[in-house]
């Protein structure tokens, strides 16, 4: 497990080295709707919901969203 | 375009502006490019006739009038990064490329074929001087009557790009802006090959001496052909010094660069032909791809021309299309 | 002389980028003093229990119907309101506890009685923009029959070099209300309640002309009861409540990529998330998409979910003996098991207008006997107006 966590991050150190300064006038494909990080924030929440009643994990960045007695 | 389309159809919207043919081509579904077409068009009048030096209603006009007056104008965040454009460019080029030579028209008669007076020149140097403006954004004063600002020499090339963004952001994938020779390639032809940008002849007005294939980015062109006059031999074209007023004589008859921005891109041929004829290869050493003619119409720089020696030695290619349209 | 000649370049780009440019900046996202409404009406169907895995009680799991409703309205020009309401009508019997079987083998033994349940969520968050950051404060309240949660949050963003860089931040915390229901008949707690408490912080950065990355870690506690008031666990010949350690620390970290592929016209997305508490559950998700463009405002998107799980330090299916700690749970959710899931998903982009349509399948395999799987149907509209 920790190997696969150090992958990852290598992974993403290897990315960010190929970072470019994309300009401003560079961004049209970055600014598509399907290139966003949350697509689609209500099916997101939906999936969210569901995965922390029925898995045991959950994502702090699921927010503020209250619990819930889900069995 | 997603490769799984039928070819979308080419709009194609020609028209007179800024002194110039003009041509928005756009690939897309009919409505959309029409639309999108006649967006660009009306962005190009907008801006012509915001900086235009012939309406008097213009920011251009607005800013002249006050010249002497002691009132200072302000402007707006786009006129603002202009003339901050403007001081750069003064500062890249060594004070040769100055927003306020455009008095020097009123001794430089072209049509005339006559060449200035000395009292001529004498009487509008003084009025130059881009050192001389004072410019505190969002605040810009000429302090002395008669001296002129004129966003000419970058207008039309800045024009280009904000069209290009234009249809790009509606959704535009493959087309090209051409304003008269300032060009912005929005993307290639939908089956990915490049446009084929013809470079206007510097001696042949109906020809091309070379063709450029660009699939993105954009190029600009300058010349001593532009604005000029033969008197007694010798030409005289419209780069000016705007420390003596006299006419410059550029060691090329042409030149091109592709950038990015057709702004950049046209900022470097101009300078470039201002600094020739002291410095011949500061373009060579800017990094960017171009192409010149000198005045013996032999071709240099560092872009694929498409145009082969044996081709090119016949001194001209069979008529083309006016000004830089692709073929 | 030479150093100022290739700086030219670097001169009028920087002066070039000052110019306005009709493009949309990458990830700025102001509010844009549009209203928009959106819908989203789901149905979640759980698979019934095989016969084999069941030890007694009703093989049906749940169903749940969920619709929600958001608003989102502009303020003023630089802050936006969104409201939102969630409607869940549950319906279905659920797992009570694990027995061991003839051959010593685990067996769930479903609640016999069809729990049918409403619950009702609302959430508010006010946003607020400037050009270099935003910061958002957002509420939610949840209410059902035997359960009642408040929260509370703060997120925000800064915005550096050029908008390709972006920080981002939050935290949160909520207080929940157990009553569970029929609870002297069922030996369940009358009254309990549980707080948690997050923060996170992220980091996006735009790679290429086509790339986005992301990362972000999370930190949670959560401290009171813990447990599910409606689970037992077989003891020793005998259940006993479901009894939980009464704190949690979590740590997530999350990775992302979103990809755009110009040939195809279309964009990947990769996510993985590492995730691992103190109750020795570690888990591992990692989600790919793809979203493909048909032409014509029509996008078809599928997209493959893995997941695994190892289980809590104290879960057992069934216990032999009693625990010194007194740590009971034989809760599937904190077995050791692994999930798969598929998706797709078909929307449709009018001018003013949105419609999609998605389905899913969700199964989880290990060895507990009420491990699930469901299929999940949503349709989706949204509608944006002046």
């Amino acid at each position: 497990m920790k190997l696969l966590l150090r992958s990852g991050v290598l992974l993403l150190a290897v990315q960010l080295l190929a970072c470019t300064q994309v300009q401003p006038w560079e961004r049209g494909h970055l600014a598509r709707p399907e290139m966003g990080l949350t697509t689609d924030p209500m099916a997101s929440t939906l999936r969210n919901h569901i995965h922390h009643s029925k898995e045991a994990s959950s994502s702090v960045a699921s927010g503020s969203g209250g619990g819930c007695g889900c069995n | 375009m997603p490769s799984n389309n039928a070819k979308p159809p080419l709009h194609r919207a020609a028209f007179n502006a800024m002194g110039s043919r003009c041509e928005v081509q756009l690939y897309g579904p009919e409505a959309t490019a029409k639309a999108v077409a006649a967006r660009a068009v009306e962005r190009v009048r907008a801006l012509e006739a915001k900086y235009s030096r012939y309406r008097s209603d213009s920011v251009t006009s607005r800013i002249n009038a006050a010249a002497g007056t002691g009132k200072a104008v302000e402007v707006d965040a786009e006129t603002a990064a202009l003339l901050d454009y403007a001081a750069t460019l003064f500062e890249q080029s060594d004070g040769l490329f100055d927003i306020t030579s455009g008095v020097l028209r009123k001794a430089w008669d072209f049509k005339a074929e006559q060449l200035p007076s000395e009292e001529q020149i004498a009487a509008l140097v003084p009025l130059i001087g881009w050192a001389k403006v004072e410019w505190k954004s969002p605040f810009v004063r000429l302090p002395q009557a008669g001296m002129e600002l004129d966003f000419g020499g970058y207008v039309k090339e800045y024009t280009a790009d904000c069209v290009a963004d234009l249809c790009r952001a509606a959704g535009i994938e493959n087309g090209m802006v051409n304003l008269g020779g300032d060009i912005h390639v929005i993307g290639p032809h939908p089956d990915g090959t490049p446009w084929q940008v013809g470079i206007q002849h510097p001696r042949e007005p109906d020809a091309a001496i070379a063709r450029i294939p660009l699939a993105r980015g954009a190029i600009a062109t300058s010349g001593d052909y532009e604005r000029y006059m033969v008197v007694n031999g010798t030409r005289y074209c419209h780069l000016l010094h705007p420390s003596t007023g006299r006419s410059l004589h550029p060691a090329f008859a042409s030149v091109s660069v592709v950038a990015a921005r057709c702004l950049i891109a046209g900022s470097f041929t101009t300078i470039a032909l201002l600094k020739s004829p002291e410095d011949p290869d500061w373009l060579s050493e800017q990094g960017l791809p171009y192409l010149t003619t000198d005045q013996e119409l032999r071709l240099g720089g560092s872009l694929e021309t498409g145009v082969s020696e044996a081709e090119h030695a016949n001194s001209y290619s069979p008529p083309q299309h006016s000004n830089g349209s692709p073929i | 002389m030479n150093d100022k000649r290739s700086s030219t370049l670097l001169a009028l780009t920087a002066a070039a980028l000052a110019l306005p440019m009709a493009s949309e900046p990458a990830k700025a996202d102001p509010p844009d003093q549009k209203f928009t409404l959106g819908f989203k009406q789901s149905n979640y169907k759980e698979a019934p229990i095989a016969a084999d895995q069941l030890g007694l009680g009703s093989p049906e799991r749940y169903t749940i119907d969920v619709s929600h409703l958001k608003f989102k309205a502009p303020v003023s020009t630089d802050t936006e309101l969104t409201t939102s309401v969630i409607r869940e009508t549950m319906s279905g019997a659920s797992p009570w506890y694990v027995a061991p079987g003839a051959d010593g083998e685990a067996l769930q033994v479903m609640s016999g009685a069809t729990i049918s349940e409403e619950r009702t969520e609302l959430g508010v968050d006010f946003r607020s923009y400037n050009s270099n950051s935003e910061v958002t404060l957002s509420g939610g309240y949840s209410s059902e029959n035997d359960y009642e949660s408040v929260s509370f949050g703060f997120s925000g963003a800064w915005r550096l070099n050029q908008n390709l860089t972006t920080l981002s931040y939050g935290a949160n915390t909520s207080f929940d209300y157990i009553d569970p229901s029929d609870a002297k008949s069922f030996d369940r707690p009358e009254h309990e309640t549980k707080k948690r408490a997050a923060a996170m912080v992220g980091l996006t950065q735009v790679a290429t002309k086509t790339t986005l990355l992301s990362a972000t870690v999370g930190f949670a506690m959560l401290d009171g009861y813990l447990s599910d008031p409606y689970k037992r666990a077989f003891v020793a010949g005998s259940t006993v409540r479901d009894s939980r350690p009464g704190q949690q620390e979590q740590i997530n970290l999350n990775l992302s990529l979103r990809q755009f592929f110009e040939g195809p016209g279309g964009a990947l997305h990769a996510d993985y998330r590492y995730y691992t508490n103190n109750w020795e559950i570690d888990s591992h998700t990692l989600e790919l998409s793809w979203y493909q463009n048909l032409g014509n405002d029509w996008q078809l998107t599928p997209t493959l979910r893995y997941y695994d799980q190892s289980a809590a330090a104290f879960y057992r299916p069934f216990y032999e003996t009693t625990r010194t700690d007194g740590f009971y749970s034989s809760d599937y959710r904190l077995s050791d098991f692994s999930a798969v899931s598929g998706q797709l998903k078909l929307s449709k982009t009018f001018s003013a207008f949105r419609v999609d349509l998605s389905y899913e399948n969700y199964k989880a395999s290990g060895d507990h006997p009420g491990l699930l799987e469901y299929d999940l149907i949503s349709l989706g509209l949204g509608y944006a107006f002046e």
